[in-house]
């Protein structure tokens, strides 16, 4: 399930007691990075280096996320029971650590499409009203 | 008297730092043991296996050097564990200091009265990373001749062995910026400029760009091998020759754990 382009960027991060938090629309994409990891990894397996790929090539306005962004939430979320993570290597060469996405992952995947969706919700809510002032 | 068990380490001189801590760790549930810690660029700790050096752990800048000099024959797996990026050290006595930016950085570094240092390509990843810098930044800002101009001013007075004596360069004053990495660049607390990510060699999603770039670099019998841009991993692997292989399992795990990623982190380097 591909996140929606239009969400990259728009800053909604929940905060520990489950409140919607809003920043501007100038805000970093960095604040939607666990939920586009979360749906990557409920698609398949990846390494960090091919989500960073991955993330990359999500983006749909300016501005890039950076590697040490990506790695440092990778490790957060597998701290905090959302991931898991096992060395993937061949017979010879590089082992590099593979993710996956727990039970809790899932869990919290489906809280951030629910939250995003009543987000969606709301702002088409309030564009629709500026257009009927507008006239 | 009882013969300690002694465990020998090889790294790259950028891990310097990491690896005497990552030490400490495992000293906390091995008072005991002896830990023999040796550094150098990451191609001459390969060198020296190649030419019958036994160690334990070998943990060096750039997966390539095992890829190139180390597996089948000396190593079987070897294990991806953090990443960094190149930046442009200096301090508050470099020339121009006072007026170097992101920006102008190209411009300062060609000024006369400025010189600037890398390690050494054949010895060290840290070295060819910088002539890819160059390359890439020539690319990305469209000045043709600039990687030309820059290697010309970086004569061999301005290239170290190993990435981290190009600190000791910089608090001596013997040259005014340097071409390393962040980590090293942070525990030594120098300044630093922080060029964008197309070419400081440290995001995924540029690996087909920085893979336009290569560096020749030759090894000590005269071979040569030609380095492909990519971006800035390490890596450590237990030797097959080792004979303290368990032992040696026990430390890369303290590495690639939660403990070790915190040194790590307080060692300026990103966890993978």
């Amino acid at each position: 399930m591909p996140v929606p382009d239009s969400l990259i960027g728009d800053g909604l991060m929940k905060d520990d007691n489950s409140k919607m938090v809003c920043n501007s629309l100038t805000s970093s994409m960095e604040k939607l990075t666990q939920p586009a990891i979360l749906v990557l990894l409920a698609q398949d397996r990846a390494h960090g280096y091919d989500l960073i790929q991955k993330l990359n090539q999500l983006e749909s306005i300016d501005g890039e996320l950076e590697a040490a962004t990506v790695y440092r939430t990778l490790r957060r979320m597998e701290r905090e029971g959302l991931i898991s993570s096992q060395w993937e290597h061949g017979e010879f060469g590089p082992a590099r650590r593979q993710y996956s996405l727990t039970a809790e992952g899932y869990k919290s995947l489906e809280e951030w499409v629910n939250i995003l969706k009543a987000r969606i919700n709301q702002i088409e809510t309030l564009i629709s009203h500026h257009d009927k002032i507008k006239g | 008297m009882e013969k300690k068990e002694k465990l020998k380490i090889l790294h790259a001189g950028a891990l310097r730092k990491p690896m005497k801590e990552c030490v400490h760790l495992l000293w906390k549930d091995y008072p005991d043991i002896e830990v023999s810690l040796d550094y150098a660029g990451s191609r001459a700790c390969a060198h020296a296996i190649l030419e019958g050096r036994d160690v334990d752990v070998v943990a060096l800048a750039d997966p390539h050097v095992f890829e190139d000099l180390l597996v089948p024959q000396h190593v079987d797996v070897f294990f991806v564990f953090a990443t960094d990026k190149m930046v442009l050290a200096y301090d508050e006595f470099s020339q121009h200091s006072n007026i170097i930016d992101k920006y102008n950085w190209m411009e300062v570094l060609l000024k006369d009265d400025v010189t600037f240092a890398r390690s050494d390509h054949n010895l060290d990843p840290c070295g060819y990373r910088a002539l890819m810098v160059w390359q890439l930044a020539e690319k990305i800002y469209n000045i043709p001749g600039f990687f030309e101009v820059l290697n010309r001013k970086c004569g061999p007075e301005y290239i170290y062995p190993k990435s981290i004596d190009l600190g000791g360069a910089l608090l001596e004053g013997k040259v005014d910026y340097a071409f390393e990495y962040l980590s090293v660049t942070k525990q030594l607390g120098f300044k630093y400029i922080d060029f964008q990510d197309k070419i400081n060699l440290s995001n995924p999603a540029h690996a087909d760009f920085y893979s336009q770039v290569t560096v020749t670099v030759s090894g000590k019998e005269g071979g040569i091998s030609l380095v492909k841009g990519t971006p800035i991993e390490f890596a450590v692997a237990i030797p097959k020759r080792s004979t303290k292989k368990d032992l040696a399992n026990y430390f890369v795990e303290k590495i690639t754990s939660l403990e070790g990623e915190k040194v790590l982190d307080e060692c300026g380097l990103i966890s993978c």
